[in-house]
């Protein structure tokens, strides 16, 4: 149908939609919480692990072209072990999105709107949320490929707009922490590259069957890429105590650029291009939930499905009350929920389907997966 | 629109808050040797916080906080300590962080009122370009508030100021 | 078209602005024209040489556009203007 296929570079920008709309929130915080002065060094061994991982990926899914995870699921284990997998997939779609969302709106809160409440400002995106999921999946993923170049641009702009006020001994001690800590402790910092999630998800949609591989490849790079500057702007920026008790920590970076007299408060246009790039990635997560959903059960009506979602990400978003509890939940539970499901249980899953369809072939010679019967 | 902040060692509270504002000028013509009203107020209060609201409710304008340019403490108050000030004024999202801060000999009070700049009109041009000449001299250096915070804060540099 | 947007910043100032724009981008990407997406160089991204950031200027161009489907691909001579180059 034509509803239904994506580009190559629409993938890509669908990946890198993940970490760099959490670049924006809390990410490089909580990487630099963890391993204060080797943060570039950890980040530069995640995303060659990330890199490994992706390939891994890559063979598993080789095996099963145009299939995404549930139907390898049901390969696996038949119905109930796909209907396990898509209640957790559904589970983390409308996880992430009450969580970026509750997250954002506090911070736009604190600087924009400081006498109105934040479940006003949560209304307003959920109806543009519901507004764009109904003119189409193609749609969000069009808008968000334009939107992801300026994006990056201004990323890299804080960078170097900001390089006046960089001290560069602030990565001095160069392991940090200490080895063990930028390593090993270090690899729960995986949990930034959770667009993998999207990853698994991808091979029905994608016009290009051969694309898969360098689709991984380039997002994982621009993604480590990205991640890499806006951890170091941060660090170099300010010492550790002050970068780890902020609430918008690159905004607030970006409030620092002075070009002479004239560009003096550019921060607002740097607001409002996160709030639209946010906006697209609530969208796009929202519309692989009902996606996830519609293929557990096989509903005809599917008018009803944005309405009933929108009322269970408005209300998990309202249940941290107040900031502190926010952060618990942004941190601590978002960073294990993402390293087991995406990294854990998945690949888990492609190991064991590549098994036993090694075993299957050896027994019966062709393997077949209908996808109709699925 | 509030242009600078003035801190003194207070009589009854805590501190004395000096504001200074101004108002852009309402008619056509820009006479060349006059320059833009300004008003001077000083409050008493325990914090900045409470300091604004006091201000805000005699004041028939809502105080914004964003074009503030600079910051004057007395020296008597920072031999005090002026750490609890620097901590709300970082945390105060309007103010921006390339504030100057300056430390006077005298009150923050008498600085205020006694600042009257010959070469300029208008006295926002003034404290803007005031610190740049440190780009030309010796004397002085081009200190801002998020410099000021971060070498507080971090326990390998100690933080500087203006003296005037 | 203009009202919609001074309504929405009336309620949410900038904010809704923003959303404003997100919204008005996502029909905008939407659009069909004859069978060529209204967005065409910038949003389905099909060859890396016909984006919409990076093109040729006109003189340069020797390949049709991408998002048209044409049966020729190459509409000039390879260096069509001889008279540049002598």
């Amino acid at each position: 149908m034509a509803d239904k296929k994506i580009g190559n570079f629409e993938a890509i920008a669908l990946i890198l939609t993940v970490i760099v709309n959490h670049v924006v929130l809390n990410l490089p915080k909580n990487i630099i919480a963890s391993s204060s002065s080797s943060s570039i060094i950890n980040v530069l061994f995640i995303s060659i692990i990330a890199v490994l991982i992706g390939y891994f990926v890559c063979k598993l899914l080789e095996r099963f072209p145009k299939l995404d995870i549930l139907d390898i699921a049901n390969f696996l284990g038949g119905k109930w072990l796909k209907i396990l997998t898509g209640i957790l997939f559904l589970g983390y779609f409308l996880f992430t999105v009450s969580v970026v969302l509750r997250s954002f709106s506090e911070g736009l809160k604190i600087i924009f709107f400081p006498r109105s409440p934040v479940a006003a400002i949560m209304i307003l995106f959920l109806i543009t949320i519901i507004i764009t999921n109904k003119i189409g999946f193609q749609a969000i993923v069009r808008s968000n490929l334009f939107m992801m170049p300026i994006f990056i641009f201004t990323i890299l702009f804080i960078f170097f707009a900001n390089v006046g006020n960089f001290t560069v001994q602030r990565m001095l001690p160069l392991l940090g922490n200490g080895a063990f800590t930028t390593f090993f402790s270090g690899l729960s910092n995986l949990f930034a590259f959770g667009g993998f999630a999207y990853l698994y998800f991808l091979p029905p949609y994608l016009k290009d069957d051969k694309g898969l591989k360098k689709i991984t490849f380039a997002s994982i790079i621009i993604s480590g890429i990205c991640l890499l500057f806006s951890v170091a702007t941060l660090l170099f920026l300010s010492p550790n105590s002050v970068i780890t008790e902020e609430v918008f920590p690159l905004y607030l970076a970006s409030r620092n650029i002075e070009f002479g007299r004239f560009f003096q408060r550019l921060d607002a246009v740097f607001l409002l291009i996160w709030i639209i790039s946010l906006t697209a990635y609530l969208s796009i997560s929202f519309s692989f939930a009902t996606r996830v959903f519609q293929k557990l059960l096989n509903f005809e009506y599917t008018k009803w499905y944005t309405a009933l979602f929108c009322l269970f990400i408005f209300g998990f978003a309202l249940i941290p009350k107040n900031m502190y509890e926010l952060i618990f939940v942004e941190n601590v539970i978002y960073q294990y929920v993402v390293l087991i499901l995406i990294f854990g249980i998945s690949l888990a899953l492609l190991v064991f389907a590549n098994i036993k369809y090694n075993l299957l072939e050896k027994k019966k010679g062709a393997v077949s997966i209908d996808k109709a019967s699925i | 629109m509030q242009l600078l902040f003035g801190f003194d060692v207070g009589d009854t509270e805590r501190i004395k808050v000096t504001f200074q504002f101004t108002m852009p000028n309402s008619s056509g013509e820009n006479n060349p040797g006059e320059t833009a009203p300004s008003v001077i107020d000083t409050v008493e209060a325990a914090c900045i916080e409470s300091a604004v609201n006091l201000v805000n409710t005699f004041v028939s304008k809502e105080v914004n906080l964003s074009h503030c340019k600079i910051v004057v403490f007395s020296e008597e108050m920072a031999k005090q300590g002026i750490s609890k000030e620097i901590y709300s004024l970082m945390n105060k999202v309007e103010v921006r962080p390339d504030t100057n801060i300056i430390i006077s000999t005298s009150t923050a009070e008498e600085y205020i009122t006694s600042v009257k700049p010959s070469l300029e009109n208008l006295v926002a041009k003034f404290y803007e370009i005031l610190p740049r000449s440190s780009e030309y001299t010796g004397y002085t250096s081009d200190i801002h508030l998020i410099d000021f915070f971060n070498k507080l804060e971090s326990m390998s540099e100690e933080p500087i100021a203006i003296l005037r | 078209m203009r009202f919609i947007f001074i309504f929405l910043g009336y309620i949410a100032g900038f904010f809704g602005i923003a959303l404003g724009i997100f919204v008005y981008l996502c029909i905008l990407t939407n659009l069909k024209s004859f069978g060529v997406p209204y967005m065409a160089p910038y949003a389905p991204v099909t060859k890396v040489n016909s984006n919409g950031y990076f093109l040729d200027p006109v003189w340069r161009r020797e390949k049709r556009a991408d998002y048209l489907n044409t049966k020729k691909e190459k509409a000039q001579n390879h260096i069509s203007m001889k008279w540049r180059y002598k």
